[in-house]
Formats: structure tokens, C-alpha cells, sequence
């Protein structure tokens, strides 16, 4: 029996370590919409206050108020939207490109959009914002979307999971008399539906969560984007945790919905990108 | 059917190209090139687009100040501290969720979840953990019979603060790529250790392991880029608005310091200058990681 | 060491694998699990192993019962059928890492490896890499990493079965005489019975997760126990011919090509050829006989043609005889080979 116990035993440490491990991973959430619920001497309680007892949902309704958040999230709502579409667009015509038409400097092309990819984009901070400056974009919707709406990544992606899409439909496709274009959109759009909506799914994550490029190409309240909103809100709040707290539930709360709902893409499209990498 | 490349077919094909290509070249590569002739401009209006000195002015600038190389020094104790240790981490919580467990779908989703949400509002709720006197972590510490620490506002500990959050951050990223390796890993390698007398400690260093090399090389190269570009939460977590990075800009790292130069004093050719600098660094470690690879086979 | 499998049974979720076998395996011998896919040899292997737990029953080496020991403590050595071979060691790493398990030093294990390495002929090969290595050099170096422990048992998952026709043939010999050399008892999967039959000193043969025979190949060759058996060895296929009353009995009856003659001239039945394979040292002949179909080998001097009236016989002593119902094989009455030549005449139903 002793080998019994001992694989009981550890099996058991396994279950606590991830039980724990996982605690820590969403506590700070739980603590955040905690926190939110609190008057503001409940929140300054030590021992903490693990669950709150006024329950406080004005918190949410003042916060709302406290700054333009209303403005800030229809902001980063239009960014994201408007950014995906483009993105999605964009990607889409690239790959089919890349994945179907034969064309001069085919290689060439693909294989500096390849080095694109390694690009840091700090190093094009300055430069894009001289341009922005120039173009009179600063501080509006475009400055925030236009440069958003490309990516090589996405464009890689869609090529790999066009290849999956086997020949035989495109010949038999081009009997029945369509042309390319009708192709995509017919054939290749409609079966293509997983990667699309993963590549909508990171691509609108990353969108809503972005900080320093709004940070940098908006200088007014009413461009702000929910991130860079919620920065300039801790100024303005001081020591007013519960506020704080209840602001940033505000920008993580709609992305841990779409996470939840959309797991399953959203994790299967990271494991490919890293085994192809 | 192979089709022969024509004008013709090649004009279409650069219809279905252009706007991810324009986008794309105004946006990254125009920017590439610009950036690094600017990363020369002595004097310059940004406004006006006019250069008025070039010279070399900028690198001397910023390769003798010491608050560059103290921001350089902060950047690699981040990147030391957080990657080996995410790595390690990451490991063994990929190996005890890839072992047949229930609800192992359960906690893939609570380790995942810390990495869609917003780094910068998610520094802030860790800026208010971090509180000396009503932080939860404190408090937790407390119960070990630990001092209050100043997170924040101690100098000597707010890179170990930044460590942290960073580390909590990516771990289900790496976590994801780990098990998607693990998943690769022919199961017939496991059986036959075991036939081989290895019992399970032994099979994962001697087998599982160096099998998982490549997808730990991949995740090595992505956090060692990410982190040498660590910047939202420096400034979520202690700057607001403008001003220090941290207790005596004891968390300054090289982009907070292209951006001080950037947005804050306006001084586009430093800033330029600057993160070419970082970009060479960035290259540097990830060829060298290379190497290494290379030389282990 | 003689390992017995105690009424051994394997059920997953819907199926049975294993169905209740009973058998032992004699020290030092060289025994194959044979059957088709699916027949359960790979199942009982893998618990003989320790891979697989059996849902009923004990496994005992030799007089310790072994069942619930883990794979890692069992001391046996394995050869699966993708050699399994460390990718990211070299040969004589892969050879010496059960030793390392072991805890044996260094230099011991190093010398024992090389030692094991010379047996099996990879010496020239301790520095490269599996993915280095042709098929054939890859399944000595398996069989080099499972023998170098000095096992209890050595087992083999259809080990040859990734190598081309040649090759298989010449390692099989390899194979048996390192076996006769080192003396280990070896169990070998194989769904190929020539392979088992020319290696093994018995043979288990399985189908449907139950033991059909197991004994020496020339009493599976000769005395096949059941219809299964006599079908399954043997190339070409057995020729059976059902009677269905004979004493009010359904019998089924095996007769080998090689016993049914050809215009020997001695005989009366008559049969009509249908199809020649010529076969370079004897050929094949396919024939109907008053609505049987049968075949028969021929030396290749003798002359015959598709549709040639020829005459055929066969020796009473060469016919197995067996009960339609239980699929046995059972000893013939007095009667039944003149039922069985009026039934190729025509004459009994």
C-alpha cells in the first residue's frame, strides 16, 4: 500500500500547487472588483476586508463620472473595431496573395515583410510621430487606427491557414467560372472562420489594451483612449482606491468577458504562432 | 496548374498587396529608415521637418550619460530576473497541467487570464497591492512575520516590485507555449525511459527537457525581447504624469528613458539615438542566443 | 526466469483486449506473440511490461508476483517498434542511460556499453546520433539499450516491421542468435507468421484477445488446434472445405496445397483448372473440384493450362479434420475420408 500512498500523496501536492498557483493568477482581480465595492474607510481596513459587506456599486456609477470614461470608452471601442476591420482586410488580401497569384519579386516581398516582424516598435516612436505631425493627424481617430490596420503577422497567419485549404477546391472553383476575387470571397472567406476570429480576437485585445501609442499620438481629454484615461485618473483621484479600482475594472472587465467566452481560440491560435516560431 | 508570372498577373497581385504594403511601408519601414537618419539630427524642428545640424552629437550624448546607462543597469537586472525565473516557472506548471488531471482546463484558464487584461490598468491594481501600509501583499508577508516593505517607494526594492508583476503577467503566455511543446514531445520517449528504470523526476530532466529545447528557445528569445522593451507598467506602477520613474528613478528603463527624451523634452534625435542603441543591445543577446543554440545542437 | 501470465484480461471502456490468458513462458526461450492487428499481442506485451495494467489477473516473473510494479522496477529490456531511440543523445548515451538509471559508474557503464555494443555490431557508431543511423543500425542500437542492463525479459513490439523484406529477414537471424547468445527470455510481437515461425522456439498465437495455440511451429504447422490456426499459418491459406453431414456432425476440413497431388494418376477425382501461378520452383495451381475451389502445388516440370481436366489426390494423414461448431480440431471416424472423396466425386451432399 505504500506505493498507493505515496502516489496520493503526491497528487495531492499537484492539486495544491496549481490550486494555489491559480489563486495568485486572479486574486488580483478578485481584489480589484473588491476593492470596488468598498466605502473608503472599508478599503483602508487592515486585516483586509476580503469581502465587502456595503457593497457599493455607486463606486462604479461615480468613477463613470469622475473622469470622461464614457468618452474614453467610446474611444478605445472605435479604435479597436476600426483597427480589426482593417487589420482583418488588409491581412486577408495580402495572404491571398502570397498564398494563390504569382507575381514579380513574390520572394522578395514576402521575406521583408518576414523582417518587419522583428522590428521593435519603440524605434519607429519618433519617426511615425513626425509623420503624424505632418499628415495633421495628431490627436484624432486616424492617428490612433491607421497604422494599426497592417500587420505581417496576421498576414502570415492567414497565408499558413490558407495552405491548409487544398487545391482541388480552387480548380473547381475557376470551371465553374470564378474569377479570384469571387474565390476569396466565396470559398476561402467562409472556411476560413477559425483563424478569423482569432486574429480578431488577439488582434482586439491587444488593440483595447494598447498604452503607449495613444499615450503618445493624443494630447486632449476627449481622444484618450480607456488606458491612457485611466492613467491620467490616478492624478486626479489621489488616494481614492475604491475610485481607482472600480476606473480599472472598467478596462479589464470587458477583455476577461472575452477571454472567458472566447478561450479556445484565443489559446489555440498562441499555441500554433509559438510552434511555428 | 501553375501559372506563369505575367505583368498582368503581377499588377493584380500588387492590387491585393497595396494596402497592407502601404500601410506597412509608411507606418514600419518608412519609419525604420527615418529613424535611423534621425537618430543624426543635432538640431532639429519636429514641427517643421527641418533639420538645421546632423552629426554624431546625439550617440556621444547618450552613451555618456550616466542616467542612460543607469536606465541600460536597471534594464538588464529586469531582464535577468524575469526570464529565467518566468521560464522555470512556466516549466513546471506546463508539466503538472499536462499531466492527466481534472479541471486541468480550469486552471489553464486562471494562469492565461492575467495575460489578456491591460498591462497598465493591471499595474494599477498592483500599485495599490503593493501599498505599504494597506497592500495585500504586505499583508501576506505579515502573516510570515515579515516587515511592511515600501514597494514603491523604497529604491532598492521597486525593480524587484516591477520583477514581480512582470513575472505574474507572462506566465500563462509561456505556459501556453510550454504545453503546446510538451504536446509535441512523442510519448513513446517517456515509455521508453520508464523501461529504462527512470522513475518520473528523471524522465522529465533526462528526456523531457531537452526534447522541449526548441519551443524553451523560443520562449527565451520572446520574453528576453519583451522584456528589454518593458515600459506601460514603469509608468502605471510609479509615474503619473510625468517626472520619475520610481523612488530616484530606481525603475528607469531604457524606453522610459527614450520616452523622457522623446515626449518630455522633445528631443527627438537623442530619443532616436537612444533606441538605436537599444535595437543593437536587443540584437546582440538574440544573436548570441543563437549562438549558443547553435553550439548545443 | 520463467514469467507466467496468470488468467491475464485487459478491458477497455467497450472492448475486451485480453481475454482471460493463462500461460507460461519458459526460461530462455524465444517465444512470439503472433496473430492479425487487433488480436491483442501488443496489449499483453505492453502489460507484461508494466505500460498497461491488467483490469484482472497476475503477471509473475519467475516466483514474484509483479503485477503492480511499476515499468521502472520491472529490470526488463524493451525494442518498440520506432526504436524510441533518445533523439538528443548520442548512440552510446542512449545505450548507457539505463545504467545511469542504475547508478552504475561512469567508467562501468561506459565499458558495458561498449561491451554490449560490440555483440550487436554499433561500435563504429557511439558517437553519432539516432537520426544518423539507417533503420537496421537503429534497431541493434535498441536492442543494445534494452540488453546492456542485463534484463529479465527481453521484449520486442514488432521490431522489424519498419524495415524493408531483406533486411528483416537478416536481422530476425541477428536477433535469435544474440538471444541464444546472451540466453535471455525473449517474448517478440509479430504479425508476420514466417518471421515467428523461423525465429522462435514456440508460438503464442492470438486472435480476438484469446490464446489459439501455443506451441512449437512445426506442431502449429502440422497439428493446428483450431480453424483459426490452420488459416493463419501457412502461405498459401489452407484449403477448407465444408461437410455439413457427416453423422449428423458439420465438419470442416484443411488440407495443405502441398498435400493435394497432381495427376498422379492414382486417383479418380477429377477437377478443372481455373488459374496457374507459376512460381518459379514449384507452381500453383487453382482448381474447382465438382464446385470446391482448391489449390495445389505442382512441381514446375508438370504441364497444365487454365481449363485442363486434371486428376488430384491427397494422403489421409496429411487432413485435419475439424467440428464446424466449436471451431476444434477433433480426431476422424472411420467413414469420413471416403465421405470426403464421394464429396469431390459428386456424390454425397
Amino acid at each position: 500500500m505504500d506505493k498507493k500512498l505515496k502516489k496520493g500523496i503526491s497528487t495531492c501536492i499537484l492539486y495544491l500547487l496549481l490550486i494555489i498557483g491559480s489563486i495568485i493568477m486572479i486574486l488580483p482581480f478578485y481584489w480589484m472588483i473588491a476593492t470596488s465595492l468598498k466605502t473608503s474607510s472599508e478599503v483602508l481596513k487592515m486585516p483586509p476586508m476580503w469581502i465587502p459587506t456595503s457593497w457599493k456599486w455607486s463606486n462604479f456609477a461615480e468613477a463613470w463620472k469622475a473622469a470622461p470614461f464614457a468618452r474614453y470608452f467610446l474611444n478605445t471601442v472605435i479604435v479597436t473595431v476600426f483597427s480589426t476591420l482593417g487589420e482583418l482586410v488588409t491581412s486577408i488580401l495580402a495572404a491571398y496573395a502570397f498564398y494563390r497569384l504569382e507575381f514579380y519579386g513574390k520572394k522578395v516581398i514576402f521575406s521583408i515583410l518576414l523582417g518587419t516582424m522583428m522590428i521593435p516598435g519603440e524605434m519607429l516612436l519618433m519617426s511615425n510621430f513626425v509623420t503624424l505631425t505632418q499628415l495633421g493627424w495628431i490627436n484624432t481617430y486616424q492617428a490612433l487606427i491607421v497604422p494599426w490596420t497592417a500587420s505581417a503577422f496576421s498576414i502570415f497567419m492567414f497565408r499558413q491557414y490558407f495552405s491548409t485549404i487544398g487545391d482541388e477546391l480552387y480548380y473547381a472553383a475557376r470551371i465553374d467560372g470564378s474569377k479570384d476575387f469571387g474565390y476569396l470571397i466565396n470559398i476561402i472567406l467562409p472556411m476560413s472562420k477559425p483563424m478569423i476570429i482569432t486574429i480578431v480576437i488577439i488582434k482586439a485585445i491587444g488593440s483595447w489594451n494598447s498604452f503607449m501609442w495613444p499615450l503618445v499620438v493624443t494630447n486632449s481629454e476627449n481622444m484618450r483612449t480607456l488606458s491612457v484615461g485611466l492613467t491620467a485618473f490616478i492624478t486626479d483621484t489621489g488616494t481614492n482606491y475604491q475610485l481607482l479600482m472600480a476606473a480599472s475594472t472598467f478596462i479589464i472587465l470587458p477583455m476577461i468577458i472575452v477571454f472567458l467566452v472566447m478561450q479556445k481560440y484565443i489559446i489555440e491560435g498562441i499555441s500554433h504562432a509559438g510552434i511555428k516560431g | 496548374m501553375n501559372k506563369k508570372i505575367t505583368l498582368k498577373s503581377s499588377l493584380k497581385a500588387y492590387l491585393y498587396l497595396l494596402p497592407a504594403v502601404a500601410v506597412i511601408g509608411v507606418f514600419v519601414i518608412y519609419p525604420l529608415i527615418k529613424s535611423f537618419f534621425m537618430s543624426f539630427y543635432v538640431k532639429y524642428d519636429y514641427f517643421k521637418d527641418k533639420v538645421y545640424v546632423y552629426g554624431i552629437d546625439n550617440y556621444k550624448t547618450v552613451l555618456s550619460d550616466p542616467v542612460f546607462w543607469h536606465a541600460m543597469r536597471n534594464t538588464m537586472i529586469f531582464v535577468i530576473g524575469v526570464v529565467p525565473i518566468s521560464i522555470i516557472i512556466s516549466i513546471l506548471i506546463a508539466l503538472m497541467l499536462n499531466s492527466k488531471i481534472k479541471f486541468g482546463g480550469l486552471f489553464r484558464t486562471c494562469f492565461f487570464m492575467p495575460y489578456v487584461t491591460s498591462l497598465v490598468a493591471v499595474s494599477i491594481v498592483w500599485r495599490w497591492i503593493y501599498h505599504k501600509d494597506y497592500g495585500i501583499l504586505n499583508y501576506f508577508l505579515g502573516i510570515f512575520g515579515v516587515h511592511p516593505i515600501a514597494w514603491l517607494d523604497n529604491p532598492d526594492v521597486s525593480m524587484i516590485a516591477l520583477i514581480i508583476l512582470s513575472i505574474w503577467k507572462n506566465i500563462g503566455y509561456n505556459v501556453i507555449i510550454f504545453l503546446a511543446g510538451l504536446q509535441t514531445i512523442d510519448k513513446q520517449y517517456e515509455l521508453a525511459a520508464q523501461i529504462d528504470g527512470a522513475h518520473y523526476f528523471k524522465r522529465v530532466w533526462n528526456i523531457v527537457i531537452p526534447l522541449l529545447s526548441p519551443t524553451t528557445f523560443f520562449v527565451a528569445i520572446v520574453s528576453v525581447i519583451g522584456s528589454f522593451k518593458i515600459f506601460d507598467e514603469v509608468y502605471a506602477l510609479f509615474n503619473s504624469g510625468g517626472g520619475m520613474a520610481g523612488p530616484s528613478d530606481s525603475a528607469l528603463t531604457v524606453v522610459f528613458y527614450i520616452f523622457r527624451k522623446f515626449y518630455g523634452e522633445w528631443n527627438f534625435g537623442v530619443a532616436s539615438a537612444a533606441s538605436f542603441i537599444l535595437f543593437l543591445v536587443i540584437m546582440v543577446f538574440t544573436v548570441a542566443q543563437f549562438c549558443y543554440a547553435r553550439k548545443r545542437g | 526466469m520463467d514469467i507466467r501470465l496468470k488468467e491475464i484480461s485487459m478491458k477497455f471502456s467497450n472492448t475486451t483486449a485480453v481475454d482471460n490468458i493463462d500461460v507460461t513462458i519458459k526460461s530462455g526461450e524465444l517465444v512470439s506473440l503472433l496473430g492479425p492487428s487487433g488480436c491483442g499481442k501488443s496489449t499483453t506485451l505492453f502489460m507484461i511490461a508494466g505500460l498497461n495494467k491488467p483490469t484482472k489477473g497476475e503477471i509473475l516473473f519467475g516466483d514474484e508476483c509483479i503485477t503492480n510494479k511499476e515499468p521502472e522496477d520491472r529490470e526488463i529490456g524493451m525494442v518498440f517498434q520506432n526504436y524510441a531511440l533518445y533523439p538528443h543523445m548520442t548512440v552510446l548515451k542512449n545505450i548507457m542511460f539505463p545504467l545511469k538509471m542504475k547508478k552504475v559508474s561512469k567508467e562501468e557503464a561506459r565499458k558495458r556499453a561498449e561491451k554490449i555494443a560490440e555483440i550487436v555490431q554499433v561500435e563504429k557508431l557511439l558517437d553519432r546520433k539516432p537520426k544518423q543511423l539507417s533503420g537496421g543500425q537503429q534497431q541493434r542500437v535498441a536492442i543494445a539499450r534494452a540488453l546492456v542492463k542485463n534484463p529479465k525479459v527481453l521484449l520486442l513490439d514488432e521490431p522489424l516491421s519498419n524495415l524493408d523484406a531483406r533486411l528483416r529477414i537478416e536481422m530476425r537471424e541477428e536477433i535469435r542468435q544474440i538471444q541464444k547468445k546472451t540466453g535471455v527470455t525473449t517474448i517478440f510481437v509479430t504479425h508476420d507468421q514466417e518471421e515467428a515461425m523461423s525465429i522462435s522456439d514456440n508460438i503464442i498465437v492470438m486472435n480476438l484477445g484469446k490464446i489459439q495455440q501455443y506451441s512449437s511451429a512445426g506442431d502449429l504447422y502440422n497439428r493446428p488446434e483450431n480453424i483459426f490456426v490452420a488459416q493463419f499459418i501457412g502461405n498459401p491459406k489452407i484449403n477448407t472445405i465444408e461437410i455439413d453431414e457427416i453423422n449428423d456432425k458439420k465438419i470442416v476440413v484443411g488440407i495443405r496445397a502441398e498435400d493435394i497431388h497432381i495427376n498422379d494418376g492414382t486417383s479418380v477425382i477429377k477437377g478443372t483448372v481455373r488459374y496457374v501461378e507459376r512460381m518459379g520452383r514449384d507452381i500453383l495451381v487453382k482448381l474447382n473440384c465438382n464446385g470446391k475451389d482448391i489449390s495445389a502445388y505442382a512441381s514446375k516440370e508438370v504441364k497444365v493450362d487454365v481449363n485442363d481436366e486434371v486428376s488430384i489426390s491427397m494422403d489421409k494423414g496429411n487432413i485435419h479434420w475439424f467440428e464446424k461448431e466449436s471451431q476444434k480440431r477433433i480426431e476422424p471416424e472411420k467413414d469420413w475420408f471416403e465421405a470426403l472423396m464421394k464429396s469431390f466425386q459428386g456424390g454425397t451432399k
